[in-house]
């Protein structure tokens, strides 16, 4: 599904340069979960932003689904980004001013889909990962393990085919975090490839590979059984 | 997804409330003032554009060509009329007018008047018939044939009402001044509010030499003199332009003037109708004040604009993980952009909906201000058109953009990474130097408004306190409406017994007026006329030493109640060329038909406000020309001795109605168009400096709150309040001073050329700069202070721990 060659991201200020990613080769199957681990400022971020189409890289080639994306302009990494991709994020993420029915709501209204349906499928994902008694509060009055759930929720709400997850569990304790955990081998189990990034070896041992990163560069992958 | 977009707007605006309402409230105010403006402008714009004929109506007016330059009147001759509608052929009707502007009118019953009236502005306005085919009037009651008659009126329904009630006043009789009885015949509507052509008592044209018959007498068939109050209105035939008719004039002007001087000197004009409002040539308002207003209006807007986008980008920190999570769902910078947008529109048309509603309670001040100042009293309901709903859309749309886009453009463009992780910096607010150039205009708009109110005040300050050459204060003048020598003569006795007035005299006007008669002169046994004109007024012996006038040589005339001799000013002596003062006593002076002995010569005064230099000018006896009588009192009980004038006046003019005015506040009223455009600087003035604060203050909200962690390490590190104070005074400092160095030319650019308006003025000095660059600097130290000392005092620890 992902195949990334060569690929190389610095960032430059008027003095340094910093290598995020030392072109770095990596691939991806679909139905894949693979976690990528390594100390912090290896490039692992970067890695998964890239992934996700936040960002883009300076050298390489990134194929997704068979497509070379690297060149694509910020109009069509938008319209890729949310056909395909769902996130994750440590922080959550969730936006503020809005109620988690919204929150989740928001990926499929910039998909243009009409009311009935986004209705049915916001409440189908929140019936799911089990906050649909909690869909009229705003993130702020839930706990941290609701509100990630709620993310979780937004991620997949379009059946995305990729998830990207960066550090999911990072701000959760471990009962939530274990919660989470399943909720994402679950939605993998039923073919989704996921992408996570994570400190945590426990997180780690949910994932099918493990692509263990230094200085920008895989020194090491380890497939789980 | 508009209705999310609403929905997280409306979230957001209610969230951050203060900043909500800081938006608002400048926005509006901005508004608010832009709505007055307009209507103000809109409705001088509108002034005689009704008229369903109005591209055919035009007024005759004359001008002057002298050696002293050029002499504009809306007046002309009195027969002009007459020869233009058999003379000048491409006009279609011709209507002379006059305007008596002071006028007693009693209503008479079995022949005694019952109630007395003072009309006093556009009272009594004296017509021919065919004004009512050149004009839009509409009678409607009575027959316009009525106004071939003499001694007939219509009244407007507004008077007939103030009369009579509800009762018809048709074939009531009426007593004008104590005179002349005229029979009411009709009922005209009311003019409009927009209209500088208009009366209350409509009379026909020929009343005119029954209610003057000196003038009926003497000026009716004369072609020498003028009366700015005795105009020509004329209907142009179909398919004629003014030029075709103003290539007429001079071959009709020589059929009329037979000397090579008057054929020389004298010019008429055709006026077009759209023109009369604001030709200051001949008496229209300035039109400088309105596009000064209009500028204004505009600047404020922009001021409002340029605090919006200000507080919008500052808030944008706030909003960067909202950014940052959209474009990961997969919005698009478009779909952003117009996010926000949707967010300034709700804030605008919120203010746009206050606006109109403070403009709705505002106007009738407004309305009522204008009305004191230059006597225009405005209708809101008549300016709410749909002109006005089309600007006013299109305004807040524009609005809208311009103070949403910027901000939009900026949001949108976050980085959704850099975004999330809420490292957005006020560097990455699409460059600083952007919205210090925006602070810096509101500056610059400030600074000049500052400069202009201070210039302004100065100049008015100068006009009251310069010496004008003679007294003013505690002087009381009431009108003489009947010139009646012996009668004049036991006034004068029986107000000198009151023992608080300490003089009397009788004039014509007093030293400075706006009415002046000025006529050729012929100088001792010189053959010809002098080549410039002559300003004279007439009073009576006690006018020097009432005024305190100096008598600079010779001696003060006579108490003589015909014109016999004269006194002088220095500026005519010297316009006569003579060496000395002493060398024009005794000498003949010609004017006005008659020669008159020169007797005395009094030091220069001003005769005209102090944007006129001081004419020549003679001072002479004519009892039938005292039309005002001035006292200088004892100020002590000055209520009671107005009582005690009131009777003895009132005992003497039985049939006229007692009023009074202080020369100093006749004097004030002469610059009211000065008055009126301080009023409006200062107020706008005050607007645009409490925008600006608010916008300041916003800014430095942000300011604190991006600097908190610096103001701790720094706290920490042993800074000083003063120095953290500094920290964010440093930048505005800076930004005031780029500020002025714009400001400064700019304003003295503009003010100066007003100031050039005067003869007599103030000079633009270093001080007057240095003012307003302290007032910037003191009112953005206020501003920025408050906020700014918030975080100098606050807590180091606490301020490290949010970080």
């Amino acid at each position: 599904m992902l195949k990334i060659t060569n690929l190389e991201k610095i960032y430059r200020t008027e003095d340094i340069e910093t290598v995020a990613l030392n072109k770095i080769s990596a691939d991806v199957k679909n139905g894949e979960f693979v976690a990528i681990m390594g100390p912090s400022g290896c490039g692992k971020s970067t890695l998964l932003n890239i992934i996700g189409l936040l960002d883009d890289a300076d050298t390489g080639s990134f194929l997704f689904n068979n497509e070379e994306v690297i060149s694509y302009n910020e109009r069509k990494r938008a319209d890729l980004r949310k056909r395909n991709i769902g996130f994750v994020f440590q922080s959550f993420n969730l936006i503020d001013e809005l109620t988690v029915y919204e929150n989740v709501e928001l990926p499929l209204l910039y998909l243009g889909i009409d009311a009935d349906e986004r209705k049915k499928r916001v409440e189908a994902v929140l019936e799911k990962v089990q906050i649909m008694h909690r869909r009229n509060h705003f993130p702020q009055q839930l706990s941290g393990g609701q509100q990630q759930r709620c993310a979780v929720a937004r991620a997949v709400v379009n059946n995305p085919k990729l998830i990207l997850a960066d550090e999911p569990t990072g701000n959760l304790d471990s009962k939530n975090g274990n919660e989470v955990m399943e909720l994402l081998t679950d939605l993998n189990s039923n073919g989704t490839t996921v992408v996570m990034v994570t400190h945590s070896e426990h997180d780690a041992r949910y994932a099918h590979r493990i692509i263990r990163m230094l200085d920008g560069q895989v020194v090491m992958e380890n497939v789980l059984s | 997804m508009l209705q999310n977009y609403l929905k997280i707007a409306y979230r957001t605006l209610l969230r951050y409330k203060a900043y909500t309402a800081l938006n608002v409230l400048g926005l509006t105010l901005g508004l608010t003032c832009a709505i007055l403006i307009y209507l103000m402008v809109s409705f001088h714009l509108s002034f005689d554009k009704f008229h369903s004929k109005a591209d055919r109506v035009v007024r005759i007016v004359s001008y002057f060509n002298t050696p002293d330059g050029e002499f504009y009147t809306p007046g002309v001759p009195a027969p002009l009329g007459d020869a233009a509608r058999t003379e000048i052929a491409p006009l279609e009707k011709v209507s002379m007018v006059y305007n008596e502007d002071n006028v007693t009118v009693a209503l008479i019953e079995n022949n005694v008047p019952t109630k007395k009236f003072k009309e006093d502005n556009g009272g009594l306005f004296f017509v021919e018939p065919d004004l009512f085919s050149i004009l839009d009037l509409k009678i409607l009651k009575g027959n316009v044939q009525d106004l071939t008659q003499p001694n007939v009126v219509f009244l407007t329904e507004k008077m007939a009402k103030k009369y009579y009630g509800d009762k018809d006043p048709i074939g009531k009789i009426l007593r004008l001044d104590a005179r002349l009885n005229v029979k009411i015949v009709g009922i005209v509507q009311d003019f409009p509010s927009n209209t500088d052509i208009k009366g209350s008592i409509i009379a026909s044209y020929l009343t005119r030499d029954t209610y003057s018959p000196e003038w009926a007498k003497h000026m009716k068939m004369h072609w020498g003199g003028i009366n700015s109050s005795t105009q020509c209105f004329a209907l142009l035939k179909p398919n004629t332009n003014i030029e075709q008719v103003q290539k007429l004039t001079p071959a009709f002007m020589a059929k009329h003037y037979t000397s090579a001087e008057e054929r020389k000197s004298r010019f008429l004009y055709i006026q077009p109708i759209s023109n009369i409002h604001f030709n200051e040539n001949y008496n229209g308002m300035p039109k400088s004040i309105i596009t000064t207003l209009a500028i204004i209006g505009l600047l404020l807007l922009i001021t409002a604009c340029i605090n919006f986008i200000n507080m919008a980008t500052a808030q944008a920190l706030k909003r960067s993980k909202e950014v940052g999570v959209r474009k990961v769902m997969g919005s698009s910078r478009g779909q952003l952009f117009w996010q926000f947008i949707a967010e300034t529109a709700i804030i605008t048309i919120l203010a746009g909906l206050i606006s109109y509603l403070l403009a709705t309670m505002l106007f009738p001040l407004l309305s009522n201000w204008q009305e004191g100042i230059i006597g225009y009293r405005m209708i809101f309901s008549e300016l709410i058109d749909l002109r006005f709903g089309v600007i006013f859309t299109f305004t807040i749309v524009l609005v809208i953009f311009i103070s949403g886009s910027y901000p939009g453009f900026v949001l949108s463009g976050f980085n959704p990474v850099v975004a999330l992780k809420g490292k957005i910096s006020t560097q990455s607010l699409g460059g600083v130097s952007i919205r210090k150039a925006l602070v810096v205009t509101q500056f610059v708009i400030t600074q000049m408004l500052i400069i202009g109110t201070i210039v302004v005040s100065s100049q008015m300050n100068y006009f009251i306190t310069s010496e004008m050459g003679f007294k003013h204060d505690a002087i009381l003048q009431m009108p003489v409406p009947q010139q009646d020598a012996t009668k004049l003569q036991t006034l004068k006795t029986q107000f000198k017994e009151i023992p608080s007035i300490e003089k009397v005299t009788y004039i014509w006007t007093p030293p400075m007026s706006q009415s002046h008669n000025t006529t050729n002169v012929k100088y001792d046994n010189r053959q010809t006329d002098e080549k410039f004109s002559l300003n004279t007024k007439f009073a009576d012996e006690d006018y020097v030493g009432l005024y305190g006038i100096k008598i600079v040589a010779g001696r003060n005339i006579a108490h003589i109640d015909t014109m016999r001799e004269t006194l002088v000013n220095e500026e005519l002596v010297k316009r006569l060329g003579e060496k000395s003062n002493d060398k024009v006593l005794n000498k003949i002076l010609e004017f006005n038909g008659r020669k008159i002995t020169i007797v005395g010569v009094v030091k220069d005064y001003h005769v005209e406000t102090l944007h006129s230099k001081i004419p020549p000018l003679a001072i002479t006896s004519t009892t039938n020309m005292y039309h005002t009588v001035a006292v200088k009192m004892n100020m002590a009980d000055a209520q009671n001795t107005i009582k005690k004038l009131d009777k003895i006046w009132s005992a003497t003019f039985p049939d006229f109605v007692f009023e009074y005015e202080f020369y100093d506040e006749a004097i004030g009223k002469m610059y009211q168009i000065e008055t009126a455009m301080l009023d409006l600087i200062q107020a706008f003035a005050l607007i645009a400096i409490l925008i600006g604060c608010l916008g300041l203050y916003g800014l430095v909200s942000f300011m604190v709150a991006q600097k908190t962690k610096e103001v701790g390490v720094r706290k920490v590190l042993g800074a000083s309040v003063g120095q953290i104070l500094w920290l964010f005074g440093k930048e505005f400092s800076i930004l005031i001073i780029i500020a002025f160095i714009i400001a400064a030319p700019l304003a003295w650019w503009v003010l100066n050329g007003w100031l050039q308006d005067f003869q007599y003025r103030i000079d633009i000095g270093v001080g007057i700069f240095i003012m307003a660059v302290l007032l910037t600097g003191l009112i953005a130290a206020i501003t920025v202070g408050w906020q700014s000392s918030r975080a100098a005092l606050a807590n180091p620890v606490k301020s490290l721990r949010t970080e």
